[in-house]
């Protein structure tokens, strides 16, 4: 769990609400005591923990899923950061919030994210090279939508977030 | 009980668990929904394990891979349900399947007589169709698993 600690030059009152901010910085933790400074919940506006959690890909062994899947690719996991990054930075241009993805692997070392939003989901596989993604609302295979992106854009960002974040029940063209 | 004694075919109303990984197989919404991912179904044969409920004393502890993994049920018929055609000129089309496969005891694994794969008839022919295949089993996982047969311990 990510927060947003903000820290004043004054000692810290529950009760006082316009305190003049001094630094601002991320933490992990809760805070431990009515001592501590405020902290604001981040996990739907930040990319650290994406980035991290990319990151922890590296130290996945051989067979992670007891079914024999090799270990996530390290080119397959740099180039998920990239894309994460410009992903994120996508979500802030176009106003809307982050939320971060479900991060595992597929079988062949394949970086894996994934997002739900009620019955849709979207699952990106990201190689070395490129990202495969597909579209679902059910569990219908004939009504799945797949494709291959060479990058991201706001094009194609619209095509799969709003898609996604729609409440349309339909539509996975 | 030896192997030919076993039966060939995998009934529609039949049971089946999975053992799914802590953390990595599933996710939970903003709202508490728990969500099954494709990396749930992963296999490296494109041919994810199962097994047979009815062959393991209806014991989900008989499937469970780590201590920390927990299990989850599926039933064949759903898996099946779906005919996708791929063609229709000439019709192709392909389905999925759940055929018997009881392991025997070697060196290198235990004996599993309710042990059962997730197949495409005809196999896959690309990366994509196991992908939407992972996809229609997490979506079937997520219907039938409000709740877990065995929770992981995350």
């Amino acid at each position: 769990m990510t927060f947003l600690a903000i820290y004043n030059n004054v000692d810290y009152n529950p009760g006082y609400n316009s305190a003049t901010i001094a630094h601002v910085r991320i933490v992990n933790q809760r805070p431990t005591s009515t001592n501590q400074p405020l902290l604001i919940k981040l996990t739907n506006q930040t990319i650290e923990a994406t980035l991290n959690a990319l990151e922890d890909l590296k130290n996945w062994p051989d067979n992670w899923d007891s079914y024999g899947s090799v270990k996530p690719l390290v080119s397959a996991i740099e180039n998920a950061n990239i894309f994460s990054q410009k992903l994120f930075n996508l979500t802030s241009e176009s106003g809307h919030q982050w939320t971060p993805p479900h991060i595992s692997a597929d079988h062949n070392g394949e970086v894996l994210l994934e997002w739900w939003h009620k019955n849709k989901s979207l699952a990106l596989y990201v190689s070395s090279s490129e990202i495969n993604y597909i579209k679902a609302y059910n569990a219908n295979m004939k009504d799945m939508k797949d494709g291959c992106l060479q990058d991201i854009n706001a094009s194609t960002y619209r095509d799969l977030f709003e898609w996604l974040n729609t409440d349309e029940l339909r539509n996975a063209a | 009980m030896s192997l030919e004694t076993q039966p060939d075919f995998v009934a529609d109303d039949e049971i089946l668990y999975r053992s799914i990984p802590v953390k990595t197989g599933y996710d939970y919404s903003s709202d508490g929904q728990l969500n099954f991912s494709s990396s749930a179904f992963q296999d490296r044969y494109q041919k994810p394990s199962v097994d047979r409920a009815k062959l393991c004393n209806n014991d989900p502890k008989h499937t469970q891979q780590k201590p920390t993994d927990g299990v989850i049920k599926l039933i064949v018929g759903e898996i099946r349900e779906e005919i996708v055609e791929v063609e229709s000129t000439p019709l192709r089309q392909y389905a999925l399947d759940v055929i018997p496969d009881p392991i025997e005891a070697s060196s290198l694994q235990k004996a599993n007589l309710a042990h059962a794969l997730i197949i495409s008839n005809p196999q896959y022919h690309n990366d994509t169709g196991f992908r939407k295949a992972q996809r229609r089993l997490a979506y079937i996982a997520t219907q039938n698993n409000p709740s877990w047969l065995i929770p992981p311990q995350e």
